[in-house]
């Protein structure tokens, strides 16, 4: 009786197997290679979106008028009609609104003395800033010329800023 | 058929090792494209509240053009030919409006008007009492202007 090898049985069974495998993982390969491409390009798309918005969001609005880092935005907002001619007896702000990019739309009201030139002044200040401030209201009287002021800034908020 | 096997063999373990790395890599992408899709929430909705205090912005300037204070203050100072006394000014909705403390001169008057300042509407007498005497009309110290009218 012959006597047949183990070697000699397993070979053929072996080959196929690997022939097997080697077909399977490539098919998986192929597959994988495509996801791989899907996913890169998903990717792709989503960074371009992102930067998009990004870009979106710092055209938005700006340049801040106050820089919130550099003192309490009233008392900026105070300097700076000082400078235009009025005599500022009270700078409050009375409300603000997140505006994105660390900047907030405050609302100020400032009281104080003023004369007809220093007025002029304001509203041109305000005509020249359309990006950073918006005069809201305004009014002049009495023969000590007082006057009172409703403005809208925006104002860099006193936190760190977005990266 | 023995060297086919062992070289199929190899294929095999190198396709493997293959398919390993690629499912790393789609894990990795795939793992970008989820911070991505996360950052581009975040950004959308800074963007729409940006988008919207924005445009809130933009319309109220457009509204509210602070010029128009300037321009009546001028037009006033062209019209009485040099500075002229004002007891009151006011400037709200995007609208001026100009007393001055004395009354003017027909020329100052005409000067106004052409420059865009207008005397404000006098109230409508009451419907209660048509027949009562129209009372006398106040001196024209008050005049009004806007963005639009002033020249």
């Amino acid at each position: 009786m012959p006597v047949t090898s183990p070697r000699r049985s397993f070979g053929p069974a072996l080959a196929v197997i690997a022939a097997v495998a080697v077909v399977g993982l490539a098919i998986r390969l192929g597959v994988q290679i495509s996801a791989l491409d899907a996913a890169r390009s998903d990717l792709a798309n989503a960074q371009q979106t992102a930067s998009d918005l990004r870009s979106a969001t710092t055209a938005g609005l700006g340049p801040a008028l106050l820089d919130g880092r550099m003192g309490k935005p009233a008392d900026l907002l105070a300097q700076d009609l000082a400078r235009l001619g009025i005599k500022p007896q009270s700078v409050q702000m009375v409300g603000a609104t997140p505006a994105g990019r660390g900047l907030t739309v405050a609302r100020f009201i400032a009281e104080g003395r003023a004369d007809p030139a220093a007025v002029d002044h304001v509203a041109l200040w305000a005509k020249a800033n359309p990006r950073s401030t918006i005069l809201e209201a305004l009014s002049l009287s009495g023969a000590g010329g007082d006057v009172r002021i409703e403005l809208d800034a925006l104002v860099h908020e006193a936190g760190p800023g977005p990266t | 058929m023995e060297t086919l096997t062992i070289a199929g063999i190899c294929l095999a373990i190198l396709l493997a090792a293959a398919n390993l790395r690629v499912d790393r890599e789609i894990d990795r992408a795939q793992g970008k494209a989820d911070a991505a899709t996360s950052l581009i929430q975040t950004r959308t909705a800074e963007a729409s509240g940006v988008q919207r205090v924005a445009n809130a912005w933009r319309t109220a300037s457009t509204v509210r053009p602070a010029g128009v204070v300037d321009c009546a203050l001028g037009a006033v100072a062209k019209a009485a030919g040099g500075p002229v006394a004002i007891s009151r000014l006011g400037y709200a909705n995007g609208g001026v409006t100009v007393r001055l403390a004395a009354q003017p001169s027909d020329t100052v008057v005409t000067a106004l008007r052409a420059a865009g300042l207008t005397p404000p509407p006098r109230a409508a007498p009451p419907a209660s009492d048509p027949a009562a005497p129209a009372a006398p009309a106040p001196p024209a110290l008050d005049f009004q202007t806007s963005a639009a009218e002033c020249r």
